[in-house]
């Protein structure tokens, strides 16, 4: 090999074929640390999607917090349905009322109870429709059919009625519907039309069957011939509403002792039987996911859903602004006592230790207790400003837990200054004259940066914790203002019947935990590699 | 040694008086007093119960009376539970609040300890993982899911105890385990991790080295070191199952202290509320300092002077 056959590179060339690596800061190196942390990982996406879920799940559901629909109450996540007619399909709830669904488990409306047997323990119901007989739907209808001589029409709502005989006497059956006519859809031609004479004509109920069971003539008393419900009819315009169907649907409630070798001691099983137009439905026909309320309902019929989701918003900025009081007065106190040191720290830490000996929930609990009833006002220039109201309120329980759980956070801020006040930059920091404020805002606390982080991150699941439990004892926000607590609190009382009213609220807790958990774990490990744990 | 202790007693007398004055304050600065009724009470009423009461007096005389009764353990009487007074209620009471406490106390220790040792032993095994994820889980579920996930699962639909009371045996074990299951994580994932870190240490393989029987070793040498840390914090959380049973008593009716306790909250009985408010962080005091004395006689190393 001959010296001709190297060759010199230039100069660039040498620089650039050493390995260099752009250097990494501080917190890049944390981040780096934290993307190889699988469950970390698995943290931060969970509180980043449960924030989400807080601050833009209510956005998209279609319904307030507080909406309650009480004919919808207490609705579990899934259901069992029968399958009626055609297309209809109907839920028997737990509080024996019975809602008519679609086949894909959409809520449609509830289906009125319209008799009671109680002796025997059979309920009656019929479907409901609305007409609305305003008077934008006044019109003039002519017929479009000749109607037979004994009829009665009213142009004023499409509708020709005529006298007929059944068991019960004399009713008014429809003989003609006019296709524009309000009633177009709701009624039909060969349904009776009964006025019960003695009610008010705002609220006219109108049974399409006369043939029907001896329960439902119960309802047909004082009826009333064709022209007088033309009559009627014609004077009214404005009637609310129509109660309009038949008992189509039975449904039996009796008791039936269950075998005894099946039957826990002193459990009766309740025999339901649902009969649709006499016909015995034997069984359900599927078992459907609540479509209108995903998570089901609560007792007073508000979307479970929601209210997790506003749930959420209530417990997470308690949990945020209650960690960043305790952050700013638990950094402020720690690191004037672990600056100045000497008498002053003494003093400081003593009272920190008092302040440690104390039971804390107990003093959250007095807390809100007291400054429930508080109003701070002042009037300034002639003008009135409220600067604290109390009340069962979101600031009422930020500021207890905000004013007592920053002890934590002093002795951390202080063990911390403590160290870095002995570092050289300090001390050249305050050679050249930078001021003592200056040197602990911009010196000392940053540096202390990754242990207060690692305990903010803890400190906002025990923050949701404690509020859920001030929550549950009755001491949190007030209805119909909801956090995950009290949400667990109101599902309590119906525990053994709507199980899944706790469930959502407790998994939402649950999570958070979990979640805040593996991210604090994870941030601690990549803030101080050597504290990490086998 | 006993300097030290006569000093962290009289530190802990100091410290209740101090709680004591700031619940009496803070109890005084409520606005509308424990007889403020939805229904307006006539004047002359309200002043005979005042007067019945010392409610008439100076604010500072009814701080010195009240001090003057809590130094002979006279916590006053209830305002509004007649007949009653503040040592009667929790005579009632305690005793019901420290039966489940003790039991689930004697639950975390028996349980959460050896469970965290065979995990650490068996690190990455399917057991460990196992106990793990229940600890995790048991870390993460709020005590009143706990217990009404008892509630409705073995009290409701298997009938195996039950729901509310105490009045069979059987019945203590629901308001135990709610009441145990975050401690009882936590004392599981403490021991397994502080077992971790012992045994990595070098007398551990000196002792192994030596010969001594595993046994010897884990139950012996590490064991001891291990258990200073679950020690610190059995000690406080004694005090806080008290408090944590507000919610436990709440969900299985027991007529235990939290429910007099959340009750006089809600009700304004202020000598009830800071009987209480004393009582408990009395029994706290107590609790961290007898863990300070534990603390020194299982590790020699720490010096009970500072």
């Amino acid at each position: 090999m001959a010296n001709k056959d190297f060759e010199f590179i230039s100069r660039e060339e040498k620089l650039d074929s050493e390995q260099t690596r752009r250097s990494l800061t501080y917190w890049q190196d944390v981040w780096r640390r934290l993307k190889k942390n699988r469950l970390a990982m698995i943290g931060l996406i969970g509180v980043i999607i449960i924030v989400l879920f807080g601050i833009l799940g209510p956005i998209f559901t279609p319904y307030k917090y507080s909406d309650q629909v009480l004919d919808f109450s207490n609705l579990p996540p899934r259901f069992d349905i029968y399958n009626i007619a055609d297309d209809e399909y109907i839920f028997l709830t737990k509080e024996y009322r019975v809602l008519e669904t679609t086949s894909k488990g959409e809520l449609i409306s509830r289906i009125d109870n319209i008799h009671k047997d109680q002796v025997n323990k059979i309920y009656y119901f019929a479907k409901e429709y609305e007409v609305t007989l305003e008077a934008n739907t006044v019109g003039n209808y002519t017929p479009t059919e000749t109607l037979g001589a004994n009829a009665v029409y009213s142009t004023k709502w499409g509708i020709a009625l005529e006298d007929s005989t059944n068991a019960a006497g004399v009713i008014a059956q429809i003989v003609y519907i006019h296709p524009n006519s309000p009633f177009q859809g709701v009624l039909m031609e060969g349904d009776s039309f009964d006025i019960q004479s003695n009610q008010n004509l705002t609220e006219i109920m109108l049974l399409a069957d006369p043939n029907s069971t001896s329960s439902a003539s119960t309802l047909i008393e004082g009826r009333m011939g064709s022209q007088a419900v033309i009559d009627a009819l014609e004077a009214n315009n404005g009637v609310e509403y129509f109660v309009v169907g038949d008992p189509q649907i039975e449904v039996n409630f009796s008791y039936k002792l269950m075998d005894p070798e099946d039957r826990p001691a002193g459990y009766e099983d309740v025999l339901i039987t649902v009969t649709y137009e006499g016909k015995e439905l034997t069984e359900k026909s599927d078992t459907v996911s609540n479509s209108t309320y995903l998570w089901g309902t609560d007792s007073l019929g508000r979307d479970i859903l929601t209210r997790v989701m506003y749930g959420a918003r209530i417990s997470l900025a308690v949990a945020f602004v209650a960690t960043i009081v305790n952050f700013i007065i638990g950094i402020t106190y720690g690191s004037i006592s672990g600056y100045k040191g000497g008498g002053v720290d003494n003093f400081m830490m003593r009272v920190v230790d008092i302040i440690n000996s104390i039971p804390l929930t107990l003093y959250v609990i007095l807390l809100m207790v007291v400054l429930r009833d508080v109003v701070i006002d002042v009037t300034l220039f002639g003008r009135y400003f409220v600067i604290f109201k109390g009340g069962s309120g979101l600031g009422t329980i930020i500021f207890a837990l905000g004013s007592v759980y920053w002890v934590g956070m002093a002795r951390l801020v202080r063990g911390q200054i403590l160290g870095l006040k002995e570092q050289e930059y300090v001390l050249a920091a305050r050679t050249i004259g930078v001021s003592t404020t200056k040197i602990i805002t911009r010196h000392l606390v940053p540096n202390a940066m990754g242990p207060i982080i690692v305990s903010m991150t803890m400190m906002i699941p025990s923050a949701v914790f404690t509020e859920a439990f001030l929550s549950f004892i009755g001491l949190g926000v007030s209805a119909p203002q909801a956090s995950w607590g009290t949400l667990a609190n109101d599902a309590l009382s119906g525990l053994t019947t709507y199980p899944y009213q706790l469930f959502f609220p407790a998994a939402a807790i649950a999570v958070t935990m979990l979640a805040f958990n593996f991210l604090g774990d994870g941030l601690r490990d990549a803030l101080d590699p050597r504290l990490r744990k086998g | 040694m006993r300097s030290y202790y006569v000093k962290r007693f009289f530190s802990a007398i100091f410290t209740i008086l101090i709680i004591a004055t700031i619940t009496f304050f803070l109890m005084r600065m409520i606005p509308g007093g424990p007889f403020t009724r939805e229904r307006q009470v006539p004047d002359e009423i309200l002043a005979a119960l005042n007067a019945r009461y010392n409610l008439d007096d100076p604010l500072f005389i009814q701080y010195l009376n009240y001090m003057k009764g809590l130094v002979t353990f006279d916590l006053g009487p209830s305002f509004r539970i007649l007949g009653y007074s503040v040592n009667d209620l929790i005579r009632e009471g305690f005793p019901t609040s420290a039966k489940i406490g003790i039991l689930a106390t004697i639950l975390i220790v028996s349980v959460g300890i050896p469970v965290g040792i065979i995990s650490a032993l068996k690190q990455n095994s399917p057991i460990d993982y196992f106990v793990m994820f229940m600890a995790t889980l048991g870390v993460t579920l709020p005590s009143f899911v706990i217990a009404t996930f008892i509630i409705y699962f073995f009290a409701g639909q298997l009938g195996w105890i039950p729901s509310n009371g105490l009045n069979s045996p059987l019945a203590y074990i629901g308001p135990t385990i709610a009441l145990s299951g975050y401690s009882l994580s936590f004392v599981a994932r403490l021991t397994r991790s502080s077992m971790l870190e012992v045994l990595r240490q070098d007398y551990v393989r000196t002792a192994r080295a030596n010969g001594i029987s595993e046994f010897k070793v884990i139950g012996k040498h590490a064991l001891k070191n291990a258990l200073i840390p679950v020690i610190t914090y059995i000690g406080p959380m004694i005090a806080a199952i008290l408090t944590g049973s507000f919610v436990i008593e709440k969900v299985f009716a027991l007529p235990g202290m939290g429910g007099y306790f959340v009750e006089s909250v809600t009700n304004r009985d202020y000598t009830v509320i800071i009987g209480m408010t004393v009582f408990y962080a009395a029994f706290y005091i107590i609790m961290v300092f007898l863990v300070d004395i534990a603390y020194s006689m299982i590790d020699p190393r720490i010096k009970l002077s500072s």
